[in-house]
């Protein structure tokens, strides 16, 4: 059987995951051949600009996240528009769709996650797109026209950003959420309200506890017929439900998966040397302990980084993942990190919050016995990390509680409470 | 050569010498004209000097005595807070649009060409030391001034508690 190809070093993925692995492998070992291969012919295009190169804020060169000369330059051999359709894990290679076999002493999958698209009727209909991809973000693009109308079904991040996206671009949007809120996912009641708000108040109409039941239109989308009854006449519709990970790829080679490919804190599979990071994994939970998968960029780029560094032979452990999500809309900032919708059915969590509707200030924190372990910011969103870094300290703040609601909260109101980790007299830059 | 910038914060008087000079540099105009009303954006600096949080009667440096600033630190202790080019730097993982990046020297940079705003870096620094420019919709954090020898705000002060050493000079953490 031989090999067309062999590398030290494999990666099944172009994105944050990917990336992040080729870094980490660096970071340990600089002369071991690396191969990245992606299914997309683009360059490092980062998926979260996708919506701002819809609205023209950013261009093709502009939306990629690492130089052009990145691939040369980290000495890696990027293999585009080629989809590994099977894994040897036995044998130690891969396949791609051209029937390329690549050998590697070590395998990194990261393929991600696609776009749940609801099995409703006309879902196939022209004008009906996902929000994922660059071709996916190319074809929106094209199909955005002033004054034309929008249905965007999802309130989650991706929807709401490509509500905004699409208002940029002159467009009347729609926002259709089956949830009683919007960003059911990371943000508590109270801050959904703030932000919907903030939507409504620049043109974005919501419809909360609706669904799209039917997308109408002969040849193309006319119109979507909502649970209410209602028919929104409308020329393109989103969908912004969510995303499942890819194990299929991992799965028909025998790797063993649940919700996404489960690996240990090392970032490996049940396969000794095949590790899967970022959105396909499903990996420690910070706050649970429990396996999780947290689709978001900063915790694709960290798992990448720490299976490349295992990869390439050093022992680092994940402390694993923790939900976080920052997004700007028409100018109001909200962040959200950790546990910040703890369940009343769950029992023993403290929720203290601070707002001042005015200036469109909120913060929540979330305790449990004390320790913080969730965190909303809306507004002035500058402490935000140092709430995320009192989480990951798993600090007891049960004495803190009003200077960490304090609007003007500051890294030095932390110092010398012994909840920061940090050097108390001396620090380098 | 690499070299970092040191804060020794029992020397700091809460002066915010640095403050200014660091908003001068990062001020072209007041680079070169020397005239704060030269600039119609406000100069915004990379460095700030907070009060630390502790009871001021136990606080010994707001006791006026001979030969201590009496500025109005509220109070507890004057500290300055400034990116620390973390050797591991959770805001570069955040960045998901390239816009930060640690250079071969390891000082964390950031492009504002690059940045759009997002915010994800402000999520992930645990020292806070990230700043909004919320007009042009970026970040603004310390370069440590590329353009000179010394950091404006090393040059600037004048107790020796913030210091640019080589990296093999820097004591360890601690106590």
């Amino acid at each position: 059987m031989p090999l067309d190809f062999q590398f030290k070093y494999v990666i099944i993925g172009n994105s944050a995951a990917g990336i992040g692995c080729v870094e980490g492998i660096r970071r340990i070992d600089k002369r071991g051949t690396i191969a990245i291969i992606s299914e997309e012919k683009m360059h490092t295009y980062s998926r979260c600009l996708t919506s701002y190169y819809i609205a023209g804020h950013v261009d093709d060169e502009k939306i990629l996240f690492r130089p052009r000369d990145y691939y040369e330059r980290k000495n890696v051999t990027p293999i585009l528009g080629k989809k590994a359709v099977k894994i040897f894990p036995n044998e130690n290679y891969i396949v791609l769709n051209d029937g390329t076999k690549i050998g590697y002493s070590s395998l990194m999958i990261g393929t991600g996650a696609s776009p749940v698209v609801y099995d409703i009727p006309g879902n196939n209909k022209p004008g009906v797109f996902v929000l994922r991809t660059y071709e996916d973000a190319r074809k929106i693009s094209e199909a955005a026209s002033a004054g034309k109308r929008a249905v965007i079904m999802g309130g989650g991040l991706v929807g709401l950003k490509a509500a905004d996206a699409l208002h940029a671009r002159g467009m009347e949007v729609w926002v259709i959420v089956t949830s009683p809120q919007i960003m059911s996912q990371t943000m508590d009641k109270e801050g959904a309200e703030i932000l919907r708000k903030q939507l409504e108040e620049n043109g974005i109409r919501i419809l909360t506890e609706t669904n799209v039941e039917e997308i109408c239109g002969d040849n193309k989308v006319e119109a979507v017929r909502l649970s209410t009854g209602q028919k929104l006449s409308c020329d393109i519709v989103i969908f912004a439900k969510g995303v499942r990970p890819n194990i299929g790829l991992a799965k028909e080679a025998g790797i063993q998966t649940d919700y996404g490919i489960l690996v240990d804190a090392h970032m490996r599979t049940n396969v000794q040397n095949i590790y899967a990071a970022g959105d396909v994994a499903e990996a420690k939970d910070f706050i649970t302990g429990e396996r999780y998968v947290h689709a978001i960029w900063p915790n694709a780029v960290e798992q990448g980084q720490i299976a490349g560094q295992n990869m390439a032979g050093a022992d680092v452990e994940y402390n694993g993942g923790i939900a976080m999500n920052s997004v700007d809309l028409f100018g109001l900032a909200s962040i959200a990190v950790g546990l910040t919708r703890p369940r009343a059915k769950d029992g023993g969590y403290e929720i203290i919050s601070r707002s001042v509707p005015d200036k469109k200030f909120y913060r929540k924190l979330v305790l449990k016995d004390g320790i913080i372990v969730g965190a909303i910011s809306i507004g002035a969103v500058e402490a935000a990390g140092i709430l995320t870094g009192l989480i990951k300290n798993r600090a007891n703040v049960s004495k803190f509680k009003e200077l960490l609601l304090s609007e003007d909260l500051d890294y030095a109101k932390v110092v010398g409470l012994g909840i920061a980790s940090d050097a108390t007299k001396m620090a380098t830059a | 050569m690499k070299k970092r910038v040191v804060v020794k914060f029992d020397k700091c008087i809460g002066c915010r010498s640095c403050e200014v000079a660091c908003a001068r540099e990062h001020s072209q105009k007041l680079r070169t004209e020397e005239r704060i009303t030269a600039d119609t954006n406000k100069p915004v600096s990379r460095i700030a000097i907070k009060p630390t949080f502790s009871d001021p009667t136990e606080c010994e440096e707001l006791k006026p005595i001979k030969g201590q600033s009496r500025n109005d630190i509220k109070t507890g202790k004057a500290y300055p807070i400034r990116c620390r080019h973390c050797d591991d730097p959770k805001c570069v993982e955040a960045c998901m649009s390239g816009a930060l990046m640690k250079n071969d020297e390891g000082v964390v940079v950031h492009n504002p060409d690059k940045c759009v705003g997002c915010w994800m870096c402000i999520m992930a620094c645990p020292f806070g030391a990230i700043k909004r420019d919320v007009k042009n919709k970026i970040i603004v954090k310390c370069d440590l001034c590329p353009h000179r020898e010394t950091p404006a705000c090393v040059e600037a002060c004048k107790t020796g508690a913030i210091i640019f050493l080589r990296e093999e000079e820097i004591p360890e953490w601690g106590e």
